[in-house]
């Protein structure tokens, strides 16, 4: 019944037997029947480039993580669950410390699988809107995705969960609630955000040392509950493999400057997920991505695109709809190039200082990222790239529940018409819920935005 | 030589039938349930009141949320860009449209040509659109085309303070209760819509004239309560329903 699925995703018949117990009982866990089965291998041929092997591989990489977050409590003796933002360096190292723990963002996990290729979140959501979240709360999607998957008993409880307060407080607030109704331990991680607002991208000492003592005190109680030391060494050795992995990512993104637009964003959005968590398999993402480069490399010489040399090329402000690769898709079949989305691009770049203390490596680069730092630094980097790519316009997808990316989008919009004179676009909706937006009235939205941008584009020439 | 907008919206499809840029006939009938088969019976209809066939029109542009199902269409653009076309035609000077519609409303700047700077929308929520008067209207039993005639009576308007449709209409019942007059419960609507309106307009910035399009461009008490949160009077063309299929037929007849 899931062959065919599989082999979409890249497993080969053999992987397949070989997987059959961890496959049925993750399949089982999540009512992944027939119908959904089918629903998913139609929503995957339609949304990705499952031609190409480096696509299946990555799809398959993402399969696996299912299978282990589902499978984590029969197969590894304790289990740490991470939320974002944070470094992901801090959890590859715990992953790394020992193959007894189960690591993991469960969130985004289900966001890729169950929501992207799949296309079956709503269980989730409805499960965390009947514990604590309702609907309409204007709660964000991700935060309900972790309630739901516990809600739903789909995932085991954690033995610890780390909580980043650093600029969200619904997430640390989400896992206090999970604490409470299922027991998870919950481990705080705070930072200081009084730096001046004109000050980035300079950060104050101050704060990234106070931050360095937060990642250090949650090692600790790391420790403490799984017995397992996170070490310098293990932290140089995370941030060693996941920035090869940027490396890497960071060749592919860079054709994608190429004209016309070699590749889809719903393919891409595969290999930049991987930047942002930790996984079990670096060496195959690694190869995939370099796989990938190749193959987008062999479109760029051959001069091939998804869409007409010249189209118009935008800049897509916070996150593509995570859950819902068929927006950009959308965006795409209406003619506009977009070449990256603003937080992924911040987000993959690798730090610009190896410090002799690793945790201070990720705390620095951590606290450089204009998004996470203040509305000033944000409007900085994004007429940074915005410049530096030379597009023609912004298409900024509000997400509207969040108090970090959500609520300065109006700010941001003012401050970018000023500086930049070019067409901009709000589109309002959850990046992680799908559910909170109509398809109907964003492709008005994005089609208006077309026909403006084609008057700038031809007013400018 | 014809040429043909069709503007299927949630509430009403309209369509406009121009000649020499001028319009010579229009039709307004409900959307209903079937996009189809009513972007045809409209098509007929409006070809029918100057008694010609459609081998007639030389061109058609179909607009509105509609705009994908009129198979008949040469081309598709946004109700946002043929509002935009269709109030500088009729309103030269016009800078700034605001359009409410029965699913949405709109803040729309444009330059002096007619094409759009900037606009913002109000969708997801009915608050503020055409369909939150439908149900504010259902819910003090008076005939929609009756608000506007009653909020101008009311001289001390309510405060809604819901912003949500359902929450509104409960609000009103409330407001029902407490024995405040349907006039100034109306009118506290309209200063609610009013203050959505503005807010959208902060989003894009107004200058110069400006239109109001829409079916509720034909209440005047939600005029007066526009004009006096923005402090300005407000152009409302001969026909603000047909501004979207006017704008379509006008993109027909120049570029299609």
């Amino acid at each position: 019944m899931y062959s065919r699925l599989l082999e979409l995703c890249g497993f080969t018949p053999d992987e397949i037997k070989q997987e059959k117990y961890r496959i049925e009982k993750t399949f089982s866990t999540l009512k992944m029947g027939e119908k959904e089965i089918i629903a998913a291998e139609k929503r995957i041929e339609s949304l990705y480039s499952v031609e190409l092997l480096s696509v299946r591989k990555m799809l398959k990489i993402w399969i696996k993580e299912l299978l282990a977050l589902v499978m984590a409590r029969e197969e590894k003796e304790k289990i740490v669950y991470a939320i974002m933002p944070s470094p992901s360096e801090s959890y590859l190292a715990a992953m790394m410390a020992s193959d007894k723990l189960y690591v993991g963002y469960p969130d985004y996990v289900f966001q890729v699988t169950l929501g992207a290729l799949f296309g079956n979140m709503t269980p989730l959501f409805e499960a965390a809107e009947r514990s604590g979240m309702p609907a309409g709360g204007g709660h964000c999607g991700l935060n309900k995705t972790r309630l739901g998957a516990h809600a739903l008993g789909i995932i085991p409880t954690g033995d610890l969960g780390m909580a980043w307060g650093i600029v969200c407080d619904e997430g640390p607030k989400t896992d206090e609630l999970i604490h409470e109704v299922f027991g998870m331990p919950v481990s705080y991680i705070s930072r200081c955000q009084d730096d001046p607002l004109d000050r980035y991208p300079d950060v104050s000492e101050r704060s990234v040392e106070f931050l360095v003592g937060e990642i250090k005190r949650a090692y600790a109680q790391f420790s403490d509950v799984t017995g397992v030391q996170i070490t310098n060494e293990l932290v140089m050795q995370a941030i060693q493999t996941i920035f090869g992995y940027m490396q890497g990512f960071g060749k592919l993104q860079e054709l994608m400057r190429n004209d016309p637009l070699p590749v889809s964003q719903a393919d891409m959005i595969l290999f930049v997920m991987v930047t942002q968590l930790c996984i079990r398999d670096y060496a195959g993402a690694t190869e995939a991505v370099q796989m990938f480069y190749d193959d987008v490399k062999k479109r760029v010489d051959r001069e091939e695109g998804i869409l007409p040399k010249g189209a118009p090329r935008v800049l897509w402000g916070n996150h593509f709809p995570l859950t819902d690769p068929g927006i950009v898709k959308m965006v795409e079949e209406i003619g506009i190039a977009v070449p990256f989305s603003e937080i992924w691009y911040v987000t993959t770049e690798p730090p610009t200082e190896i410090c002799e203390d690793p945790v201070e490596t990720i705390a620095r680069r951590f606290a450089t990222v204009g998004l996470l730092t203040s509305v000033t630094g944000r409007i900085k980097d994004v007429i940074r790239l915005f410049n530096d790519w030379q597009l023609d316009g912004i298409l900024w997808f509000n997400h509207i529940p969040c108090k970090v990316i959500g609520t300065d989008s109006l700010m941001v919009k003012k401050a970018l018409k000023k500086e930049l004179g070019v067409p901009i676009t709000v589109i309002e909706g959850d990046i992680y819920d799908a559910r909170m937006y109509n398809r109907q009235q964003i492709r008005t939205r994005v089609e208006s935005f077309a026909e403006m941008l084609a008057t700038h584009v031809r007013k400018s020439a | 030589m014809y040429y043909l907008g069709v503007d299927i919206g949630a509430a009403t499809a309209k369509a406009a039938l121009i000649r020499d840029q001028s319009l010579c006939a229009e039709v307004i009938i409900d959307t209903g349930p079937d996009i189809r088969e009513v972007s045809r019976r409209i098509a007929a209809e409006v070809l029918d009141k100057v008694g010609i066939g459609m081998a007639d029109v030389q061109k058609i542009v179909a607009t509105g949320y509609g705009r994908i199902s009129v198979d008949f269409a040469h081309k598709r653009v946004t109700e946002i860009t043929c509002h935009a076309k269709g109030v500088h035609q009729l309103v030269n000077e016009a800078k700034t449209i605001i359009d409410i519609g029965g699913q949405d409303s709109k803040a729309i700047r444009i330059d002096g040509s007619g094409n759009v700077l900037d606009f913002v929308m109000n969708d997801k929520c009915a608050a503020g659109t055409g369909r939150f008067l439908e149900v504010i209207a259902r819910a003090l039993e008076i005939p929609i085309g009756d608000l506007g005639a009653i909020s101008l009576q009311g001289n001390e308007p309510c405060t809604i303070s819901s912003v949500c449709t359902v929450f509104a209409e409960s609000e009103v019942v409330s407001l029902r209760a407490e024995g405040k007059s349907r006039e100034n419960i109306v009118a506290g609507i309209h200063k609610s819509i009013a203050s959505r309106i503005r807010a959208m307009m902060g989003q894009v910035g107004h200058e110069g004239v400006i239109v109001l399009t829409g079916g509720v461009a034909k209440n005047k008490g939600l005029i007066k309560a526009l004009e006096d949160d923005l402090s300005t009077c407000l152009r409302i063309p001969e026909f603000p329903q047909l501004t979207g299929a006017f704008g379509a037929a006008l993109i027909a007849s120049n570029n299609c």
